[in-house]
């Protein structure tokens, strides 16, 4: 056994996004936090800030995020004190920076959204395990099977219009609401959760076409001035910083 | 060159003082802004704009709204552009289509002296005999065939795609869909209003509703600004609504966008298609259709002329003759097919006093050409006895351009798509549509109504009906048909010399038609198919009617009992660029899938996933794989293998749910255990394989093939939908990275990074299944051994997938440890004789025939396939999976579905083969009929080109068949 | 493009649909036949008129049970499959070697 091999893996497990690679190539400036490593801006504070009021992307990948399935998943939690939504595909976004959303009759997936998020999502997740199947709730590793993007800003809806077929008027699809839909052939869940004015739209989908997703997104966003942001700018949105001025 | 515009108010839809410079056949032209291309070149007094398709005549243009097949043209990158719809740019260059020569002076318009020996279904009729003869004909025929040239240079442009809701879809922006959208805004309705020409209007635009002080200006700005100032319609112009398909889903395609429009209602406004009188010659450049004249007029401001005849058999002739006079264009006068009315006419009187004579009665002989066939220049005209003209009596009108108004036909083909039934009533000579879904509805011309006011009211009402559903209009009545005959029954004048164009765009003459009958072909559905009507670009929107009527006649039915063919979507041409959108294709990666491009991995598309096929260059491919082959068998390599399948099962009734999908027994089965799963359907076929790794009392981890694993977990949901087993299921494949590390130094590699489990022989067996950290990283490990050799299969969390590959890597840099692709794992496996499920089995496989009994728990109550196995065993094999080896590695190598032959019998396939580096010979699998499988048989094999090998039927696996190599101890 | 009402996820197009063909009753296979197995495994009723069938919705591999007219194509309700399937399903292993007694 080589103790300097050991070493060498601990100091770099650090957690970064698929799409790291098309970060940096892309020129974004990369930040760390307890999170992993993500891209803080891509350009300038002040192009990202304005191109995510106006139609951003993000890359939320290193959001911490969970999943519960099974008949006894809402009351596993309950006994974390988490409201859950009012039936399947709505959501709810709790105080504490966590939304909850519920994908089936008795399926639930729960995003840390903000940087001051509590860690909700982990500590359900955590908690579990194999030894208490009576109560009927089951994990799904939501954190590594798929990956988590926001479509923020004023064009949000109409950039996701031309991708998906669902209806996303705002009479038809309102904050909080969620859709589990196809997106150029990739299973996505859209989940709406407006920042202030703003419209924004999380989008999960399977972690290995997360790369091609983004392509697909940047490519279609192009055609109404949407561009990457990175997380500062998107924090700021969040903070609600954008409405106010 | 404006000076020979019309004044104002005519040219709607030009700048006047913006002039544009294009050219077209070479030739420089100068037109304005807003202009199309056919009338900046009317203004420019060109007229002919292309060549027929078969006998290469000399055309103009026929509607003047995009809907005839003179009119298209070549653009750079666009062939078969509407010379009446692509608006001019500066330096625009068009070309004429479908001539030899030049278009003046064609060639080819010989043929039309031919004609006569062009019968209709010419080529069916000419080319089949002797047998053969057609392939020698067709390189000629096929250089004439087909309009416009694809510049193959081009540079892709950007199409694109989208989707829309809306409430409400209104088709066609006249004075019908305006009103209609109108009504539904102020509903509250949230309204698209797709219009396929530049500008909203319609027939507002340019139509004579009666009264030449223009009320319509008023009309048409009262709506049209009324429709843009409200909140709740889009409006789309320049867009084509292409199609109706089933719950109102329709594409309309705007320039370079496809929008697939989702509507809750759709309104028809789609108005109506004005039809050609039929005679000699009516096809020549200058004869135009009344409505076309009053576009060219109204929207250009274009003189069509200098002296007008008009021919006409409804009061659409008079009107446009009274706007020409207005315009002080001279008239020649008015040949109208009906007798003079007993009770007199208002329009008469206006036409009278304009001193222009009217031959009633009468009909057109034929039109007299140019001397150089390119221009009409006159009309000669007879009274009508029976319907046809008297030839003994003609007399000849000298003009420059001629207007027919014969009649109109609903712009039937969206609603026809979408189930409405198109009837015609003899009485009346019209079509109306019926029977339409629920969820469309119908307003204006195209419902019907003519007078103006009818028209906007019956646009209100369809809004009224479609928002509140039909019959619930409340007490709204509608005026009924008008009184105004709006068609002639018969404005068809049949010639002795022929060439009465019933079918512009197909060069079909009145003879061709009634010919195709007198061959048989008497269902209108047959006519069209003889006889090619309808089948051009403009898909019979101006020859189904007539086509209608030639055929009724000649069969002695009613226009009614004939109906017209089907129309079916496109409504309007469409690229394939419309349909592709944006183009892309998923490609799914592995969390360690820049690793394999920085070690230089030629990748392939295994499913929708990237995988290295090997490391190397692409042109040293057999060696490459070859060299990791060895180094697995010699030392240690490490494959991603992530895309294998992975699903959860966990819940108190996880072992029988997985003895019940799968063919062995798992109830048994020790926690820390793999057991192979084989997966096969209620028909006993083979769909799956994989391993079921037991880490808990209730949870099972199940390994799937990269391409099955969304089959079988669908499936798997779907069985216990139904048995209702207490457990969860859950599709994990991509939560999950995996890494195979095989070889000899495996468990040395393995060893030196692995915390917490205990690797050696008897702590970790074959077909051990244990769970510890790497890293600090919680993994799954299970002893494996698809390539033969000591090999771990290493599963953890995707997210560390690069970090543990590094790892590996980093450990195994003594042992020079090699990271290895998919076809050389494909090629280890098939030296262990390991099967490949969709590779080695298809759609008829079941596990007797893959020599897989010994993976059926027989005695288990019930699997999926059980019963029908029962069945299968007491039946003779009839094909067998066997290995085979062709000892000589230089013979040609047999591929995949190469036949297994006995003399010149098939009696079998190959499914997989290899010319193994480390037996030294090839070696493959085959299906071959069960009488052949016996070892030290001898196979034929036919391979590329032809040629035989000779091959041994042989055991598996071929290599290492003890097993010593999965079990070295270190 | 036709629609499909899902129940949970309200109506789609049908392109994020499986079929997943007629709704069989599900019964013991050890009492068919085997020509009664035969049918049960290789033929559909394929009723002209209301038919019941398995529709799976891709996204989230959600299956349920549509009731359609396959004269009209109209699908006229869809509904959970546990409205059917309502009790777990068993099949006894003593039964079996009582037969072979």
């Amino acid at each position: 056994m080589s103790a300097s091999v050991l070493s060498v893996l601990e100091s770099t497990v650090l957690r970064k996004s698929p799409l790291h690679r098309v970060h940096l190539a892309a020129g974004g400036t990369m930040i760390e936090s307890e999170l992993g490593e993500a891209v803080g801006v891509y350009r300038s504070e002040i192009t990202d800030r304005e191109a995510a009021a106006h139609l951003g992307l993000v890359d939320l990948c290193l959001q911490p995020r969970s999943g519960f399935k099974g008949g006894g998943s809402s009351d596993y939690l309950r006994t974390f004190s988490i409201d859950l939504p009012s039936g399947p595909n709505r959501a709810r976004f709790l105080s504490e920076g966590v939304l909850v959303s519920q994908l089936s009759f008795d399926e639930y997936l729960l995003l840390e959204t903000t940087t001051e998020a509590s860690n909700t999502a982990r500590a359900a997740s955590q908690a579990w395990s194999m030894e208490d199947d009576t109560r009927d709730c089951y994990e799904v590793p939501r954190q590594d099977s798929h990956g988590c993007l926001a479509v923020v800003g004023a064009q949000a809806a109409n950039t996701l219009s031309s991708l998906i077929s669902v209806d996303l008027r705002s009479q038809h699809f309102e904050n909080l609401f969620v859709a589990q839909t196809l997106l150029n052939e990739v299973s996505v869940i859209v989940i709406r959760q407006d920042l202030g004015f703003l419209p924004n739209f999380f989008l999960l989908a399977d972690i290995s076409a997360m790369e091609y997703l983004w392509t697909v997104l940047l490519d279609a966003m192009g055609e109404d001035g949407g561009a990457a942001v990175g997380l500062e700018a998107f924090h700021w949105i969040q903070s609600g910083s954008a409405g106010l001025s | 060159m404006s000076d020979s515009r019309l004044p104002p108010p005519f040219g709607l839809q030009i700048e006047r003082n913006r002039l544009v410079h294009f050219s077209f056949d070479g030739h420089a032209f100068t037109g304005l802004e807003g202009d199309t291309i056919a009338s900046a070149l009317a203004a420019n007094d060109q007229w002919l704009l292309s060549r027929s398709f078969k006998y290469h005549r000399p055309r103009g243009f026929l509607t003047l709204a995009g809907q005839d097949a003179n009119t298209l043209v070549q653009l750079p990158a666009n062939p078969n552009a509407l010379a009446d719809v692509v608006l001019i740019t500066e330096g625009l260059e068009a070309l004429p289509q479908n001539f030899s020569g030049t278009l003046k002076r064609d060639r080819s318009a010989l043929l039309g002296r031919f004609a006569r020996f062009l019968p209709v279904a010419f080529y069916y009729k000419a080319f089949f005999r002797p047998r053969g003869i057609w392939q020698l004909w067709a390189r000629f025929f096929r250089k004439r065939a087909g309009l416009g040239v694809i510049d193959q240079s081009f540079d892709p442009e950007r199409f694109t795609q989208t989707y829309r809701h809306c409430d409400v879809l209104i088709v066609g922006g006249g004075p019908a869909g305006l009103a209609s959208s109108l009504e539904a805004a102020a509903a509250g309705a949230d309204v698209l209003l797709v219009d396929e020409n530049a500008a909203l209007g319609g027939s507002l635009n340019y139509a004579e509703f009666g009264d030449p002080s223009a009320p319509e200006g008023s009309r048409r700005e009262t709506l049209i600004s009324a429709v843009e100032a409200s909140e709740y319609i889009e409006t789309f112009t320049g867009a084509v609504c292409n199609g109706w398909f089933a719950d109102n889903w329709v594409p309309v395609i705007q320039g370079k966008t496809l929008i697939k429009v989702r509507a809750q209602k759709v309104i028809f406004c789609t108005g109506s298609l004005e039809q050609p009188a039929i005679f000699r010659n009516n096809d020549l450049p200058g004869i135009f259709l009344s409505s076309a004249v009053l576009r060219l007029m109204h929207l250009y401001g274009v003189p069509p002329g200098h002296h007008g005849a008009i021919v006409c058999g409804n009061w659409e002739g008079y009107r446009a003759a009274l706007a020409l006079c207005r315009a002080g264009i001279s008239v020649v006068g008015i040949v109208d097919f009906r007798p003079r009315p007993q009770a007199g006419h208002p329009l008469i009187d206006q036409v009278m006093d304009c001193g222009l004579p009217i031959w009633f009665d009468h009909g057109v002989d034929q039109a007299i050409a140019s001397n150089d066939q390119n221009h009409v220049v006159g009309i000669d005209i007879g009274a009508l006895d029976c319907g046809a003209v008297d030839r003994g009596n003609l007399s000849r009108l000298h003009c420059d351009f001629v207007v027919m108004a014969a009649g109109f036909v609903p712009t039937y083909q969206l609603a026809a798509q979408a189930g409405g039934r198109l009837t015609y009533d003899d009485a009346s000579a019209v079509f109306s549509i019926d029977q339409l879904p629920d969820n469309c509805g119908l307003g204006g011309s195209v419902n019907g109504f003519w007078n103006i006011e009818d028209v906007i009211e019956d646009g209100v009402r369809a809004a009224k009906e479609a928002l509140w559903e039909k019959g619930a209009s409340g007490g709204l009545e509608s005026r009924g048909l008008d009184n105004e005959r709006i068609n002639f029954p018969w404005p068809i004048f049949a010639h002795p010399r022929g060439k009465e164009f019933v079918d512009f765009d197909e060069d079909l003459q009145i003879a061709d038609i009634v010919n195709a009958t007198r061959d048989g072909y008497e269902h209108i559905q047959l006519v069209k198919r003889y006889s090619t009507a309808g089948m051009g670009p403009s898909q019979g929107r101006h020859s189904a009617l007539t086509v209608a009527r030639l055929v009724a006649d000649a069969t002695g039915k009613s226009v009614a009992e004939t109906g017209v063919t089907t129309a079916r979507p496109p409504f309007a041409a469409e690229q394939l660029a419309h349909t592709g959108g944006r183009g892309f294709f998923l490609a799914r990666r592995s969390a360690m899938h820049h690793r394999h491009l920085e070690l230089g991995a030629v990748m392939l598309q295994a499913g929708a996933w990237l995988r290295p096929a090997f490391y190397g260059v692409p042109s040293e491919r057999r060696a490459c794989i070859e060299a990791e082959m060895r180094h697995v068998r010699r030392a240690v390599g490490l494959i991603d293998v992530s895309t294998l399948g992975g699903i959860e099962i966990r819940g108190p009734d996880a072992a029988e749910f997985l003895n019940r999908i799968y063919t062995g027994g798992f109830k048994k089965q020790p926690v820390g255990k793999a057991r192979y799963a084989l997966l096969i359907n209620e028909a006993g076929v083979v769909l799956d394989d994989g391993v079921a790794c037991r880490l808990h009392a209730d949870h099972y981890y199940v390994t799937a093939t990269t391409g099955g694993v969304d089959s079988v977990y669908r499936s798997m949901l779907k069985w216990n939908a139904q048995w209702r087993l207490q457990l969860d299921i859950a599709n994990v494949t991509s939560a999950y990275c995996a890494m195979n590390i095989a070889g000899p130094d495996a468990r040395a590699v393995l060893s030196r990074v692995v915390q917490d489990i205990a690797l050696d022989e008897a702590a970790f067996p074959y077909m051990g299944v244990r769970t510890g950290h790497l890293g600090g990283v919680p993994i799954r490990l299970i002893r494996v051994g698809f390539v033969g050799e000591l090999g771990f299969e290493l599963h953890a969390p995707q997210q560390f997938g690069e970090a543990l590959w590094d790892r590996l890597m980093l450990a195994g840099k003594d042992a020079n440890i090699r990271p290895f692709g998919v076809e050389a794992q494909r090629g280890l496996r098939l030296e262990k004789g390991h099967i490949i499920v969709g590779q080695d089995t298809d759609a008829m496989s079941n596990p007797f025939q893959i020599q897989m009994d010994w993976a059926l728990a027989r005695k288990k109550p019930f699997f999926v396939g059980h019963r029908t196995l029962q069945e299968l065993e007491k039946q003779p094999l009839d094909r067998v999976l066997v290995g085979f080896e062709i000892e000589d590695i230089q013979q040609p190598i047999p591929l995949e579905s190469h036949l297994v032959l006995d003399g010149e019998g098939m009696i079998g396939r190959v499914t997989s083969c290899i010319a193994s580096p480390t037996l030294n010979s090839i070696i493959g699998l085959a299906y071959v009929d069960a009488d052949y499988a016996e070892l030290g048989r001898s196979l034929t094999i036919k391979v590329e080109g032809g040629a035989r090998v000779s091959a041994k039927v042989v055991p598996t696996p071929f290599y290492d068949p003890k097993n010593r190599r999965q079990v070295m101890e270190s | 493009m036709k629609q499909l009402l899902c129940p949970l996820n309200g109506l789609r197009n049908i392109s994020e649909f499986l079929y997943g063909g007629e709704v069989h009753e599900l019964s013991d296979p050890r009492d068919y036949s085997a020509k009664d197995w035969a049918e049960h495994v290789f033929f559909d009723e394929n009723r002209a008129g209301l038919v019941l069938e398995w529709w799976c919705h891709r996204p989230t591999s959600y299956w349920f049970i549509a009731e359609r007219n396959t004269i009209t194509d109209e699908v006229v309700r869809s509904f959970p499959s546990s409205e059917i399937f309502t009790h777990r399903i068993d099949f006894d292993q003593r039964r079996d070697r009582g037969e072979h007694v």
